[in-house]
């Protein structure tokens, strides 16, 4: 079970990296911090996944979205 | 290199790991009889440890400051699609009948910490999030009547010196700084110390409240009031 929630990080985070819209890799990062958040819960550590599900996967993502607002959606690199 | 080192580490969880034999032991077995509190975490992040959790709180609210300084530049400027009431029903309903539910929990959460997982940080960041659902769905000027953008710094700074004042009033009456045994409530010890514990997470809660929405309000309106 963690096995698969590692695979899945990973994936999530590899592509994030490689997509060129930005939209979807600050969406894929904040599943990336969900699945971390799953992770932390699994390991037992029940306050850091509560705190990594709020500010990673709502505040965090929330941020990214508005900053990538004030520049160009899609990515140049 | 990194796996490398990674495979030297102790297992999880191992008793005899170096990490364990110190002083994890006698917090794990003092966080009920000093405190009165069985969630161990918040124990050892607000009473053993409260120091760095002060700390803690200061690094928060100076990043919200330095994110005013880096974003309050007026010739940014308001960003014109976001921020604007989105007129869909659906989203409207949904949103209203959600913040209120959210905050009730967050509340469950700040005062429950001593039972339950959570704490200050969690329900602090939990009313943010509804904050900020606020500003973006209902739109800027309408939720500026749930939590007004002025009111944000303020709030950030009156949690850190919440937190700072119950370290201080500890200082005045005898004991040393954020020792809350020697807090005035004249109650025994180890309650004490469960109250002094919850007076600073609704600190701390007041302090990443705060400090997350100015963060928001400052990106997204660069400081203009218009």
């Amino acid at each position: 079970m963690i096995f698969v929630l590692f695979v899945v990080a990973i994936v999530a985070a590899v592509v994030a990296l490689q997509v060129t819209d930005l939209l979807a890799a600050a969406a894929l990062l904040s599943v990336f911090s969900f699945v971390v958040a799953l992770l932390y819960g699994a390991l037992g550590a029940v306050d850091v996944g509560f705190n990594e599900a709020v500010l990673g996967a709502g505040v965090t993502g929330v941020l990214l979205v508005v900053a990538l607002f004030h520049t160009r959606r899609g990515s140049v690199d | 290199m990194l796996l490398a080192a990674g495979a030297g580490l102790p297992l999880y969880g191992d008793p005899t790991a170096p990490a364990s034999l110190h002083v994890s032991d006698d917090y794990v077995r003092g966080s009920m009889v000093d405190a009165h509190t069985p969630n161990i975490v918040t124990t050892m992040i607000a009473d053993y440890r409260g120091f760095d959790t002060l700390g803690e709180t200061m690094v928060v609210f100076s990043a919200g400051l330095a994110c005013m300084l880096l974003l309050r530049t007026p010739e940014r400027g308001r960003i014109p699609t976001l921020g604007r009431p989105k007129g869909n029903v659906i989203t409207d309903i949904v949103t209203r009948a959600m913040i209120p539910v959210i905050q009730l929990f967050a509340l469950y959460v700040v005062f429950h910490g001593h039972y339950s997982p959570g704490g200050g940080f969690q329900g602090g960041a939990l009313i943010a999030t509804t904050i900020l659902l606020a500003r973006m769905v209902l739109g800027f000027e309408h939720s500026q009547a749930l939590f007004p953008t002025a009111l944000g710094t303020p709030l950030g700074l009156a949690g850190v010196a919440i937190y700072a004042g119950v370290g201080f009033v500890a200082l005045l009456f005898g004991g040393n700084a954020l020792d809350y045994s020697y807090l005035p409530l004249g109650l025994p010890k180890d309650m004490l110390r469960n109250w002094g514990i919850l007076f600073v997470e609704i600190g701390v809660a007041f302090g990443v409240m705060g400090t997350l929405v100015s963060i928001f309000d400052d990106l997204l309106t660069g400081g203009r009031r218009a």
